[in-house]
């Protein structure tokens, strides 16, 4: 776990409630530029989203629509993804990110030690580029789209009330 | 998880933003030093970037370029690294180190307890040694022709606020 700020925006946090804020959608190989819907990673709740970690996961699918099983081992190769904090404007990546070279091994994060909070009407923006999905040794199904699972995840901060001595 | 810096050049830092600034390349198996574009670890954005982790992975691909299904476990073993601060041509590695051997086990990233903050056109410049991957398996596993090799530097954009630290 990162670090738990005592106060944010001048005031104490009394609670946390903790959250997830999570989406997903499934994309064939040999895509650029896939925005996720915008609307999945905005917050709409009125207390601030404390978020201290991102979690990408990835599931293959075959051309009839069937998870497989077992799973590739080398998706996470496949897939790299950009994302903008739209708070700021800022990007998070200075260049598309690759999920393999993206997340420790141990934990299969993308662990933010400082927290990131967010107000609002606030929120992310993650966008998915693909890569081919063929393998070697050729499996007996192969994979022909993989769903991109996306969580952020922290927690509601209650923060105390402005007159705190009254 | 390292250090978090209350200031910078006497700069309180208010807010950070997670950033990674990652790139790759593909090469053949068996080369020597081939170094990244100065443009894909060169860091372009007005707010600081301050570095606490590097992360090496490499992907091994057959001679089609298809990649190779499951990936070897000796991979980390088999190609090494070389970096340097380009702001102050200082070397972070003193000499050819292999992926293998930088980071926790557990992890596998190279984590910076200090963190090592750069500035706009700072950066680091990235050279890669690669193996010949050739692994003895039974049964017989799928020749590597290419290599892609990806790193990561991971961290946090700075936002300062607006007064300086007074001076001491």
């Amino acid at each position: 776990v990162g670090r738990l700020p005592l106060q944010y925006a001048g005031k104490d946090i009394t609670l946390r409630i903790p959250y997830s804020m999570t989406g997903e959608a499934t994309y064939a190989a040999n895509l650029n530029g896939q925005v996720m819907q915008d609307t999945l990673f905005g917050h709409q709740m009125d207390k601030p989203l404390e978020v201290h970690r991102m979690i990408v996961r990835l599931t293959a699918f075959e051309a009839g629509g069937a998870i497989l099983e077992p799973q590739p081992t080398t998706l996470d190769r496949r897939v790299q993804i950009r994302v903008k904090d739209t708070a700021t404007g800022e990007n998070m990546n200075k260049a598309a990110q690759r999920l393999s070279s993206l997340k420790k091994i141990n934990e299969d994060t993308w662990e933010w030690e400082e927290p990131r909070t967010i107000t609002k009407n606030e929120g992310f923006e993650v966008s998915v580029d693909t890569g081919p999905y063929n393998m070697v040794p050729a499996p007996a199904n192969a994979t022909t789209a993989i769903r991109v699972e996306v969580t952020f995840q922290g927690y509601l901060i209650v923060i105390a009330p402005p007159t705190e001595t009254r | 998880m390292g250090r978090m810096p209350t200031h910078y050049k006497g700069q309180r830092i208010i807010e950070r933003i997670p950033f990674t600034m990652g790139g790759e390349i593909t090469m053949a198996i068996s080369t020597v030093n081939t170094i990244f574009p100065d443009t894909t670890f060169s860091h372009q954005e007005p707010l600081p970037f301050e570095v606490h982790a590097a992360i090496f992975r490499a992907t091994t691909f057959d001679a089609a370029g298809d990649m190779i299904e499951p990936q070897q476990t000796t991979i980390p073993r088999s190609y090494q690294i070389m970096v340097e601060d380009r702001s102050t041509s200082i070397p972070v590695t003193i000499r050819w180190n292999r992926a293998f051997d930088l980071g926790r086990t557990d992890e596998q990233e190279t984590c910076f307890d200090e963190p090592h903050t750069i500035e706009k056109s700072g950066g680091f410049r990235v050279a890669v040694t690669t193996g010949n991957f050739v692994a003895l398996a039974v049964p017989p596993v799928t020749a590597v022709s290419r290599v892609r090799i990806e790193v990561t530097f991971l961290g946090y954009k700075l936002i300062f606020s607006e007064k300086k630290k007074k001076a001491a």
